[in-house]
């Protein structure tokens, strides 16, 4: 920056200008909070410059428009007024994927109370004749 | 290119140079200190954002620039809220806050004389703040900041001839408003 002394004004603008010049140089301070604040800033402008470009990884530039392109192809390729989409399916599509929906996998695992089952009824039994056998009973 | 390890060293010096004078350029236009620092915070981030990289020598009229954008914004930003919030007045703390502020302490000496200086930059300031936006520009580019014509031009984007032509009638409005006292009893 060069300072000029602005000789090409009038004589009477010429010291009105320096002046003014005087009296707003004269105004230029800064209070300690604003100072502090206005550090802060620069401290933030500094950081910005030393932190490393955030550049985009030579592969991203093949697979970013990849990436945009199979989109595009996908979305390019789909008709919404296909016959298949906007027709209703047939019943026995219904039935067949009903079907398939229902139908239990080989390897589900299923729970099965044994509440109902002999085994419950036996075990009982057991219990009950050792408890009839116990001298202190304590449940009876 | 500059040197990368230096960059963000040069880039603090400016800004610790040039911080004051923009806020009181900003200060002027708003006629708000708060709005200043964060217009002149604004542009720091915007310099070191955009234009970090840059030589060093033209950082300067880059951030001339974007302060003078950012105030153009604020004061367009200040229009349409004016526009909308048309019915609202200052709260009158708001205002007895920006008299005390401007007040000089009476007790210490001189004060009559720190008086008639507050109350002269206060009317310069006014004035100022009353040119049109190019005029402002070319009055505070070149008798505030001092550049010389050509680098005023490039800050503002129009030729010599133009920046001449502003600053003059610049003068003209600010004497005629000041009055020819005005330098006098500064």
């Amino acid at each position: 920056m060069t300072t000029t002394d602005l000789q090409e004004l009038q004589p009477a603008d010429l010291a009105f200008a320096l002046k003014a010049r005087q009296q707003l140089r004269a105004s230029e301070t800064l209070n300690y909070v604003e100072a502090a604040r206005l550090a802060a800033t620069r401290a933030q402008a500094r950081e910005m410059l030393q932190a490393k470009h955030r550049q985009l990884p030579a592969w991203g530039w093949l697979a970013a428009p990849a990436a945009l392109a199979a989109v595009a192809f996908s979305l390019f390729r789909f008709d919404s007024t296909a016959p298949l989409i906007q027709s209703p399916p047939t019943a026995e599509v219904l039935v067949q994927l009903s079907t398939d929906v229902n139908a239990p996998a080989a390897d589900a695992l299923v729970w099965v109370s044994d509440e109902a089952g002999p085994d419950f009824y036996r075990d009982l039994e057991f219990y009950e004749w050792l408890q009839s056998r116990s001298p202190a009973k304590p449940n009876a | 290119m500059t040197d990368e390890a230096s960059t963000p060293a040069r880039l603090d010096a400016f800004l610790a140079s040039a911080q004051a004078r923009a806020v009181r350029v900003a200060e002027i236009a708003t006629r708000s200190r708060d709005d200043a620092l964060d217009i002149v915070q604004d542009a720091m981030l915007h310099l070191a954002r955009s234009y970090g990289r840059r030589p060093p020598g033209e950082w300067p009229p880059l951030f001339h620039r974007i302060v003078e954008n950012k105030i153009r914004d604020w004061q367009r930003r200040q229009n349409v809220r004016n526009r909308i919030f048309f019915w609202r007045t200052p709260h009158p703390d708001e205002e007895e806050g920006q008299l005390e502020s401007l007040a000089p302490d009476l007790s210490v000496p001189d004060a009559t004389e720190r008086l008639m200086q507050a109350e002269a930059l206060q009317r310069l300031e006014r004035a100022i703040a009353a040119l049109p936006d190019r005029q402002r520009q070319a009055f505070v580019l070149r008798v505030w900041d001092g550049l010389s014509t050509e680098e005023a031009a490039t800050v503002m984007g129009c030729s010599d001839g133009s920046v001449k032509t502003h600053l003059s009638r610049a003068l003209a409005a600010l004497r005629a408003q000041l009055g020819a006292a005005w330098s006098l009893e500064t």
